[in-house]
């Protein structure tokens, strides 16, 4: 399965393994025909403490509540500390990251929602985390690959 | 002390105990290293040593011929097998992965006619069938056609990290 893999792809995957809450994600990546689901990955310093960790956590899920009573197209969302640490794009260090996922009716939704006050009022508390170094984010319209 | 966290606790101790022998071992040429997947793990060490420590696991082509290997392979292997026995007993976990596409195959993995689809289809049947596989959900980024993206559900890490060992490549765990 390896050999097949390498002829398709270019340089090596990126991987995290991430204890989601709420599990499954499946409300979040293909809850409604359509959907589309934002994923957001944070990256920290490796020696992010644990303090800082369990009140990051807090401060998205408290965040994900705000969504679920006023974005207009969020559907639902899910989140967690990846077990591992990665490589962080933006440098050449391993990083501690946070993903987020959010499933939205659509694409546009996701983005006009960027537009709304409840984004600026919101999101900055996230994208403005102590220590927080680097963050990306994309949108995937995903469906479930199924055994022939 | 609950019998779990004993069990637990001997299983770090018995990792502890392949590390020092692994780091004593010289160290593998860097092109002999087949790694398309290189994951670092912070564990929490036994009750009575504290802290956390750093594990990496890599995996090794068995054609790489390194001296030692057979010797390590063994290492490694037990030192997978505690990690695997620990973190099955730890919550589900969703594998995120992305894959960046080759050029000529991208536009067409959508297609099952092409040989790029055919093969699309079939590379993660495997995976399907897997102990402790749950879900699989893909799609390619909206900003990356060329990138795909997928959502794995497992049952732990540890069910994930067994099914990676595959005849083509060994896992081997190194602490950092």
């Amino acid at each position: 399965m390896l050999d097949a893999v390498t002829e398709l792809i270019v340089g090596p995957p990126q991987l995290w393994h991430i204890p989601l809450e709420p599990f499954p994600p499946t409300p979040t990546v293909v809850g409604s025909p359509g959907q589309v689901t934002e994923t957001v990955v944070l990256y920290f310093p490796e020696e992010y403490d644990q303090p800082s960790q369990i009140a990051f956590d807090k401060a998205v899920r408290q965040l994900g509540k705000i969504l679920q009573g006023t974005a207009k197209g969020f559907k639902s969302f899910t989140a967690g500390w990846a077990v591992e640490n990665c490589d962080n794009p933006g440098t050449s260090t391993k990083s501690k990251a946070y993903i987020l996922l959010t499933g939205w009716e659509s694409r546009k939704a996701a983005l006009d929602f960027r537009s709304t006050q409840s984004f600026v009022d919101n999101f900055k508390l996230l994208l403005g985390a102590r220590d927080l170094q680097e963050y990306e984010v994309f949108h995937v319209s995903a469906t479930e690959l199924e055994k022939e | 002390m609950p019998a779990s966290q004993l069990c637990l606790s001997y299983l770090l101790l018995l990792i502890v105990v392949d590390f020092h022998k692994i780091a004593k071992m010289p160290p593998i040429p860097r092109h002999q290293l087949l790694c398309p997947l290189s994951q670092t793990y912070s564990l929490p060490l036994p009750p009575s040593q504290r802290g956390m420590m750093k594990i990496s696991v890599l995996r090794l082509p068995l054609s790489a011929g390194h001296p030692r290997q057979p010797r390590l392979q063994n290492q490694c292997y037990r030192a997978i097998r505690g990690l695997q026995n620990i973190s099955q007993k730890t919550t589900p976990v969703t594998e995120l992965v992305r894959l960046r596409l080759k050029d000529g195959v991208y536009p067409d993995i959508d297609d099952p006619k092409t040989d790029s689809g055919r093969k699309w289809k079939t590379l993660f049947q495997p995976l399907l069938r897997a102990n402790g596989f749950q879900r699989y959900y893909w799609g390619r980024q909206f900003e990356c056609p060329d990138v795909v993206s997928g959502f794995v559900s497992w049952d732990s890490v540890g069910h994930h990290m067994k099914f990676t060992e595959t005849r083509y490549a060994i896992p081997c765990v190194i602490f950092l």
